[in-house]
């Protein structure tokens, strides 16, 4: 027991104390230190952050510096490929436009022509426009035999190319069999599936009348064939029918706010008389879209000549298929200098530019775009033409389908809803049966009402209450509770009164107003049912105004049927 | 108002149609709509323009022609892709609106104006009801209506 005593006896703890407390000193201290710590890490960290930026950076700079060094040394590598190999195509390409201004206006002597054309032959060994000038300084010469070599060496060299440069050289110079037989040429060399931005161009020529006759009847035959060869294509006529399904439905209009106000506000089933309206309201859009096309006189823009004459000069003047993968290079090397070595940047403009000169168009779509949207597709009013009577079989398809779905999907039943009241109806003479239901309607409502409207609850019992009092008690003061209750029912009795006559006041003006409405709303519904009938018969109008088109007469302009304001060498 | 366009016998089958006897396998939707956007002949178009004709109901011979048409319109099409049946106008008059011919079933049949049809067939009602229309095609998934030049359209 005595040890017990010894072990529960005070001890001396200072010395643990002090221990504890240099403890919790060098824990705080470790704390310090520690945040000490975490703010260097912080501030490594965010070092270390600059550091990997300005690092990232330095390598993005360097690695932009690098391209655009590397870009200058390529892009003269590829200029003097482009000059050793090319560089005399350069030389052809400038002199070219003059010697056919020489020709064409006859100021320079034939044997100068002669000698220049020679030497540039002799220059540009395997370039089409080289040759192609040859022949053309033979033809003026009438040196047949130098010409037909040298055509035989140019279209060797490109068919295609020289068989343009022909077409459009004989149209200037007014040889129309020459220039129908060359541009045949040329359309030989086109595909349907993927045409040249220059053939809307020729179109709308052809179309006005600016080639001759000859060109006209090659081209038809050609566009003829072109469409028999599309149309064995699997699916191609219902491609063609979309296309213009969805060309159609682009000019349906919408419904203005103002029109069948009732119908809007107080029939469910708006939005299927709207869109069914819409729908049925296109045929009258596209009827007059297509009358403006084909009434009146065509004028022929001089413009278009300008146009056909700048296809000649960008032949002559722009770079030959040969060059195109060093201008192409040579380009896209420009194009990383001019972003400052920004790789991804320079590929992006590059791919967008090749784009926009590699536009292709299949000739259908070309079809479809000069009818409906010619502004966008830069097609004359002859072109619209045109393009319209070829796609007659398929504008009459479209239209028929999208007919025959506007028809089947007409609402037949229409909703009306005025506050509590909803009713049926079809064509606007159901207000008979409607007003009726109004009528039972509210005869049901007042009925309610009045059998709502009732006594209170303490009414009777008051009133036996009194007697019994009086009865009771027979004094003064009996009478006087029996007095008081006759008093309060009489009171309750005559409130009785207003409140029916209020509520027969209030549903007989809601009648009224439904009448109202009920009957605006079949109104209008007259209106609809009419305005539909009348717009639905200008479908059959627009098949008919379509079938009547006649593709050979509207192929292409007559001669005199337009009016040539054609300034200078128009044929 | 069912009418039997072909007698009914005394077990209760009816009569095997011409149409029925085809071998062709059935088409896909691509194929069968190809085939059926071609314009209907002038004979198909006269004979199931004349569902309404009071013939079908009295004469064998006419109802056998008349099955005989549609199976040399569509010689390349099986059963399954057959039409269910035809829609048209009907000129009893009041309160008669349309009339159907069950191809499979072979029966003609009026309707009341607001008088239901089946599903595919009511699709085609309004569209048999307008003069632009000869007569409506009713198919299992899709409504053809015929123009009197032939023209077939599918809704």
């Amino acid at each position: 027991m005595g040890s017990e005593h010894l072990v529960i006896s005070p001890a001396d703890l200072r010395a643990i104390e002090r221990s504890l407390k240099q403890i919790g000193e060098f824990t705080a201290h470790v704390g310090t230190r520690l945040e000490s710590v975490e703010d260097q890490q912080a501030q490594t960290q965010s070092l270390l952050e600059s550091f990997v930026k300005d690092f990232a950076e330095f390598v993005a700079r360097d690695a932009k510096q690098k391209e655009v060094q590397l870009a200058e040394t390529r892009v003269v590598k590829v200029r003097q490929e482009l000059e050793q190999r090319f560089g005399h195509y350069g030389a052809v390409r400038r002199r070219a436009t003059g010697i056919l201004q020489a020709i064409e206006t006859q100021t320079v002597s034939s044997d100068a022509v002669r000698s220049t054309t020679e030497e540039m032959m002799m220059q540009a060994p395997g370039y089409w426009l080289a040759p192609a000038l040859v022949a053309l300084s033979g033809w003026v010469r009438d040196d047949q035999p130098l010409a037909q070599r040298a055509l035989t060496e140019a279209l060797r060299r490109d068919d295609f190319k020289t068989s343009l440069f022909f077409g459009l050289v004989t149209r200037r110079a007014g040889r129309r069999e020459a220039n129908a037989r060359w541009l045949h040429r040329y359309l030989l060399h086109q595909d349907p599936t993927a045409l040249d931005r220059e053939f809307i161009v020729l179109l709308n020529a052809i179309a006005n009348g600016v080639f001759g006759v000859e060109v006209r009847e090659l081209t038809s035959a050609k566009i003829d064939e072109w469409l028999q060869q599309l149309g064995a294509r699997a699916g191609f006529q219902e491609e063609q029918e979309k296309r213009w399904t969805t060309a159609f439905v682009a000019r349906e209009p919408t419904v203005s706010e103002d029109e069948y106000r009732v119908l809007r506000q107080f029939s469910p089933t708006w939005p299927e008389l709207s869109q069914s309206l819409s729908r049925v309201r296109r045929s009258g859009v596209v009827t007059d879209d297509f009358r403006a096309v084909f009434d009146g006189e065509l004028v022929v823009s001089p413009q278009l000549v300008s146009e056909v004459d700048g296809i000649l000069e960008s032949l002559v003047k722009n770079f030959d298929d040969e060059e195109l993968p060093l201008r192409r290079q040579d380009r896209f090397l420009e194009l990383i200098l001019e972003t400052g070595g920004d790789r991804a940047l320079a590929q992006q403009r590059f791919d967008a530019e090749q784009h926009a000169l590699d536009e292709k168009m299949p000739f259908t779509q070309l079809l479809t775009n000069a009818s409906m949207s010619p502004n966008l597709a830069q097609a004359s009013r002859a072109t619209q033409r045109f393009s319209i009577a070829l796609s007659r079989e398929w504008i009459v398809r479209a239209q028929d389908g999208l007919t025959a779905r506007d028809r089947s999907q007409v609402p037949q039943k229409v909703q009306l809803k005025v506050g509590d009241w909803s009713g049926e109806c079809c064509d606007g003479s159901e207000e008979q049966a409607l007003r009726a239901s109004i009528g039972e309607l509210f005869a049901d409502k007042l009925k309610h009402g009045l059998a709502a409207i009732k006594r209170p609850a303490f009414f009777f019992p008051s009133l036996l209450l009194g007697l019994a009092a009086a009865i009771g008690m027979r004094n003064v003061f009996g009478f006087c509770i029996l007095a008081a209750a006759v008093l309060y029912c009489w009171l309750e009795e005559r409130k009785l009164g207003p409140r029916r006559a209020k509520l027969r006041a209030e549903l007989a003006e809601t009648l009224a107003r439904t009448d109202e409405i009920v009957r605006a709303g079949l109104a209008e519904l007259v209106d609809y049912r009419r305005e539909w009938s009348k717009q639905d018969k200008k479908a059959e109008e627009l098949r008919e105004l379509v079938l009547a088109i006649s593709p050979r007469e509207c192929t292409f302009v007559q001669p005199g049927e337009a009016r040539q304001v054609l300034m200078g060498r128009a044929s | 108002m069912a009418r039997p366009i072909l007698p009914i016998e005394k077990s209760g089958v009816q009569h095997a149609l011409p149409v029925l006897h085809t071998s062709a396998p059935t088409k896909t939707t691509g194929d069968l709509r190809l085939i059926l956007r071609r314009p209907r002949s002038k004979g198909y178009l006269a004979q199931v323009s004349q569902l309404d004709a009071g013939k079908y109901v009295h004469s064998k011979q006419a109802v056998d022609e008349l099955l005989a048409a549609i199976a040399a319109e569509f010689p390349e099409l099986a059963l399954p892709d057959y039409p269910l049946g035809y829609l048209s106008r009907c000129h009893l008059g009041d309160p008669y609106e349309v009339h159907t011919l069950d191809v499979t079933g072979g029966i003609i049949e009026h309707f009341k104006v607001g008088q239901p049809l089946g599903a595919m067939f009511e699709k085609g009602r309004a569209l048999a009801l307008h003069r632009a229309y000869e007569v409506v095609e009713i198919y299992r998934d899709a409504v053809y209506c015929l123009r009197a030049d032939g023209s077939a359209v599918r809704v």
